[in-house]
């Protein structure tokens, strides 16, 4: 039995503890907007917050992520969260989408170490989540958006 | 269908040939056009019965039913901004859903009767039907209020969703009801150019929000009660087939529920995802591989080149090349080699069916949903109105959703069939099997030589092409492959804008196991790398300018022209970039009705190419959203940017090298480049915008790197290896 | 594992008297004669170096990037060392490396425990260097940590990262000398006074 927080809620779930988090959320849990893109941590569609920070939650066993609190795209909330959101649909950053609730969740935890982020930390920050549709001019352009919104 | 570049009337021939080849498509129970007429230069006329295309509900959303599917194109934008310019609805009431299969009803205007988004022709298909919907609808909802009103209906206003006379106002929700009611009009009146208020500008998209808040929902999110997933084991080698298996170890993981053998593999079926890839791991299966594919990529393009030399088949033949290059001053010989490449959307493949006696009833990102529902109909024996096709957003397709022998749904069918409906099935491919899953962008080989006079004009020209085709063997064969030669594989080349009098272009198919399909801009995927790579280098050979070069010989086409010229003023072409490593080059193609010039700045460190720049100037006729264009634009960019430096399927024995992100490695976001996009403000009918985009990213970026280093690249990926930076 | 930490015990013990007492009778002899335990002390350096050339080893004790594999690649995804050695921003080693060790779904190395997977701190990059001077900042308080001799044998006993050497996962090859010959090796060593070549 693993025991998860996940948004707020506590969640029991009959799995083995080496269940990738990424599956539990969106076979168990029902939580479906964290995306499976490639299962290997190299395109960050499954990132997560884990205490905050962003995860990938392919790669992380759900075993590794109890007693932690979870906290997935539908949920993600406050200023920074509020500013990268309203960024994006300001900029019309999306094209197919399925890449963007990673992006979004791993923009949130780059400004929230960071309230000045050049475009190297862009760059070094935004490094794991690919965009096939090429979106990328448009994440670093809302990034910065999102940095001045929030002073 | 991908091969539309103009309009012209000889697409009625497609559309008859497509229609017997298919079969049947699905009647709606009303059927309000007449035989389509013969129009010179424009889709057919289709139905604008608003109540095909639109829900309007009493809470004042205005709903477009969309025909198109979204894969990221901003399609569903485009066509609600259509409706809405002449609905005169306010932009915030818009929304969209995805219409049922209808091939009558939801016809794609320029390439039916069929229901199919791609080959960059929604917008140009829908452009005046859209219109037509929402201009008949505003005349329902006059009708309406002025009978509601007793007022003439000629003094009836709508503007921004509101209804008014005098001091009579109503909004299109609370007229919503009696307005589907009306008569629809049998002619309407479109607004001029100049009256525009949507068309041409930004409208948010509408599809931005639920993308951003993890509320968008895509095929692989679908949930159905008690479905199983399936993951499907596929043979390394493509032409292979199930020997023998052994579910013994499979069946001991936790979660999997039943093994199953299909046509094409051995199914796995869990009730989660995870234990459904756990247990195809613990799989055992031996494959016949004496049908398969098992050369290796050097070895297949050796075969290439010996028919090389061989007739092959005539694409086109005008003047004497032969003659011209026997007289030419100079002579550029050179061998393009472009290898396999995998789609690769950022969401695998996947679909989901419920199947009952009655009939089939599916969810997916589907890109031809009458061909999808006639497959399906196939394999389970039913006809295909009993096949419910429930389209959802996909997460990417570049090409792979649209399979005119729907490979996905026809496994999906095979693997609900063989546990006889039993339980819904949820079918996914994993990143690896969509990566070694085949259909790739063909293997090519192209030889071309082309000659100039001793004053630098083209003296001949004779052009080899090398490939699968990628029709034949589909639903599209009889209507598109004439006396063997696909046009596909040739387009770009054989249809080029470039004034080459003595111009001579073959084309040899070959047979592999190995299956192939359009892939973002098709033929123009290698063509324009050949064809810009070609020009430019006979420029340079030429001691002129790239830009003057090309000018000269589109000098007939007074919109390439203006695309060119505006493409050299905008990057300040004149003004070489300082520094050594350091290059830029041009490169223009026509594809899909849209012409796009691009500039690439680069430069070049040891074996690293790092893109800089790229000025971008398209003409894709009216700009509906200009800056959904731009997008495109851009996407084009950092999806193709990969392939140029280093992507490539390559096969040793026939089995497929990559497997995952890692060694099929696309664009990162340091890799970008800045991207600029000039828009040509048209009055032409609109033409794509999907792919256009993407044939000259790799000859700017080449022709940048043969400036800056001397250089001249004759492959894809270039051979520079890796990313800078 | 438990009996050779006793062994050292008893061996540190022994080797400090030991030591000692070399150290007495070598002020009372000619300073240029051999040491016998020097030379052990040397060719037990020449097949530990053998392992922090391995890529298990070496391909965290890094400049600035992480390779991965037996290739050897640049990590992919990119990602750097960051002021703590842990990464940046969202690309921290954490976000993708468990604490509770390999991940044979995503292929993804682990252990340690929780936030432990991590660069070598930049005082023990080895990339480069030759094994002389791989030697003496292996030996270098400055340089490791701090460690001395009994240190540094419990560091290549027990720390969970070396320890992750012989157990990586995944086609990974691992250290090919086994892990109680690889502290014997350097107890050797320590034992010879950390003796170096060249």
């Amino acid at each position: 039995m693993v025991s998860l927080n996940v948004n707020g809620r506590d969640v029991d779930l009959e799995v083995s503890p080496k269940m990738p988090l990424l599956w539990a959320l969106r076979d168990l849990v029902g939580l479906t907007g964290t995306k499976y893109g490639c299962g290997r941590a190299l395109c960050g569609a499954c990132t997560v917050h884990i205490d905050g920070q962003a995860a990938r939650s392919c790669s992380i066993m759900v075993g590794d992520a109890v007693g932690k609190k979870i906290t997935t795209i539908e949920a993600v909330s406050g200023p920074v969260a509020d500013a990268v959101k309203s960024a994006w649909q300001k900029l019309d950053v999306v094209q197919c989408g399925y890449c963007q609730s990673g992006q979004i969740m791993s923009a949130i935890t780059l400004l929230s170490g960071n309230k000045t982020p050049s475009n190297e930390d862009i760059d070094l920050g935004m490094e794991g989540n690919i965009c096939r549709c090429g979106t990328y001019q448009r994440i670093r352009a809302a990034i910065h958006e999102a940095a001045r919104a929030l002073g | 269908m991908n091969t539309i570049c103009r309009f012209n009337p000889s697409r009625r021939a497609f559309i008859r040939d497509a229609a017997a080849a298919i079969g049947a498509f699905t009647l709606g129970t009303r059927i309000p056009f007449g035989p389509a007429r013969a129009q010179s230069g424009g889709p057919s006329p289709g139905s604008f019965d608003p109540n095909f295309f639109l829900q309007i509900t009493s809470d004042n959303s205005v709903t477009l039913i969309s025909k198109h599917f979204e894969m990221g194109q901003g399609v569903t934008t485009g066509l609600a901004t259509l409706v809405a310019e002449e609905l005169d609805a306010d932009w915030s009431q818009m929304r969209f859903v995805f219409a049922p299969a209808n091939a009558a009803i939801y016809n794609n205007l320029l390439v039916g009767p069929l229901q199919a988004t791609g080959g960059s022709t929604s917008t140009a298909e829908a452009f005046t039907q859209m219109r037509q919907v929402g201009a008949a609808a505003r005349a329902m909802f006059v009708a309406a209020a002025a009978a509601n009103w007793h007022v003439p209906a000629a003094e009836v206003a709508v503007s921004k969703g509101v209804v008014s006379h005098g001091t009579n106002r109503a909004t299109f929700g609370s007229l919503a009801a009696a307005a589907m009611q009306m008569a629809v009009p049998k002619n309407v009146t479109l607004k001029e150019p100049k009256d525009w208020r949507l068309i041409g500008t930004h409208v948010p998209r509408l599809d931005s929000v639920m993308k951003t808040t993890g509320e968008a929902v895509f095929a692989i999110d679908v949930r159905r009660p008690d479905m199983l997933t399936v993951v499907v084991r596929r043979p390394e080698v493509f032409g292979a087939s199930v020997a023998s298996f052994d579910a013994t170890e499979a069946k001991k993981i936790d979660g999997v529920v039943e093994v199953q053998p299909l046509p094409n593999g051995v199914a796995v079926y869990a009730t989660n995802t995870w234990a459904a890839i756990e247990g195809r791991k613990a799989l055992h299966v031996t494959w016949d591989t004496t049908k398969a594919e098992t050369r290796s990529t050097d070895q297949i393009f050796d075969a290439y080149r010996t028919l090389l030399g061989q007739p092959g088949l005539q694409a086109i033949k005008r003047g004497d090349a032969s003659g011209a290059l026997g007289k030419a001053a100079k002579i550029v010989d050179a061998e393009f080699t472009f290898p396999y490449l995998a789609h690769a959307p950022m969401e695998p493949l996947n679909c989901t069916m419920e199947l009952s006696a009655d009939g089939a009833e599916i969810w997916a990102g589907s890109q031809l949903q009458t061909i999808d529902q006639v497959v399906v109909a196939q394999v389970l024996g039913l006809k295909p109105e009993q096949v419910k096709i429930n389209t959802l957003l996909a997460g990417g397709s570049f090409g792979r959703r649209g399979n005119p022998v729907g490979d996905w749904v026809a496994e999906l069918s095979f693997a609900s069939k063989a546990i006889a409906g039993r339980a819904p099935v949820h079918l996914v491919w994993t990143r690896e099997d969509d990566i070694k899953g085949g259909f790739y962008r063909p293997m090519v080989l192209h030889r071309v030589r082309a000659g100039l006079t001793a004053d630098g004009r083209i003296s001949g020209w004779q052009h080899q092409l090398v490939s699968k085709s990628i029709f034949a063997g589909t639903p599209f064969e009889s209507a598109l492959v004439k006396n063997g030669l696909d046009p596909s594989s040739v387009e770009g080349v054989s249809d080029t804008d470039y004034a080459i009098d003595d111009f001579d272009v073959r084309q040899h198919n070959v047979t592999t196991p190995l299956p192939v399909l359009w892939w973002r801009s098709v033929g123009n995927s290698h063509t324009a790398f050949a064809m810009e790579t070609m020009i430019d280098e006979l420029a340079v050979l030429a001691g002129k300018d790239p830009v003057a070069f090309r000018l000269a010989l589109l000098a007939h086409d007074p919109r390439d022209v203006a695309v060119l010229r505006l493409a050299a003023d905008k990057s300040e072409w004149n003004n070489a970039p300082a520094g050594a490593g350091r290059g830029r080059g041009v490169a223009f193609h026509h594809s899909f009705g849209t012409r796009v010039a691009m500039v690439a700045e680069v430069a070049v460190d040891g074996q690293a190419i790092k893109v800089e720049r790229i000025i971008s100037v398209v003409d894709a006729g009216v700009p509906v959203n200009p800056d959904v264009i731009a997008a495109q634009i851009e996407g084009s960019i950092g999806f193709a940017l990969s392939t140029v430096l280093r992507n490539q399927i390559t096969l040793r024995d026939g089995v497929v090298q990559q497997s995952n992100f890692d060694d099929y490695e696309p664009t990162r976001m340091r890799e970008m480049p800045k991207v600029e996009v000039h828009i040509v403000n048209s009055i032409d009918q609109p033409s794509g915008i999907g792919e256009p985009g993407l044939p000259p990213v790799a000859p700017a970026v080449g022709n940048a790197v043969a400036a800056a280093t001397g250089k001249r690249l004759h492959r894809l990926p270039l051979g520079l290896t890796t990313l800078a930076g | 594992m438990t009996g050779s930490r006793h062994y050292f015990g008893n061996l540190a013990k022994f080797g400090i008297g030991v030591g000692a007492l070399l150290l007495a009778i070598s002020f009372a002899v000619n300073a240029q004669e051999i040491k016998p335990d020097a030379a052990a002390a040397l060719a037990a350096w020449d097949r530990i170096v053998g392992v922090l050339g391995h890529p298990r080893c070496l391909n965290c004790h890094q400049d600035r990037i992480p390779l991965q594999g037996d290739m050897r690649r640049v990590h992919i995804p990119l990602v750097v060392r960051g002021p703590d050695n842990h990464g940046v921003g969202p690309m921290r080693c954490a976000n993708c490396h468990n604490g509770s060790g390999n991940n044979e779904t995503s292929g993804a190395p682990g252990g340690g425990g929780s936030g432990v997977w991590q660069l070598a701190p930049p005082s023990m990059l080895w990339q480069g260097l030759s094994s002389a001077d791989l030697c003496r900042s292996l030996r270098d308080t400055a340089r490791n940590g701090g460690r001395d001799g009994t240190a540094l044998v419990g560091h290549v006993d027990i720390e969970p990262l070396v320890l992750w050497g012989w157990n990586p996962g995944g086609d990974r090859t691992a250290v090919p000398m086994p892990h109680d010959e690889f502290v014997d090796q350097v107890k050797t060593w320590v034992a010879g006074s950390m003796a170096c070549p060249g």
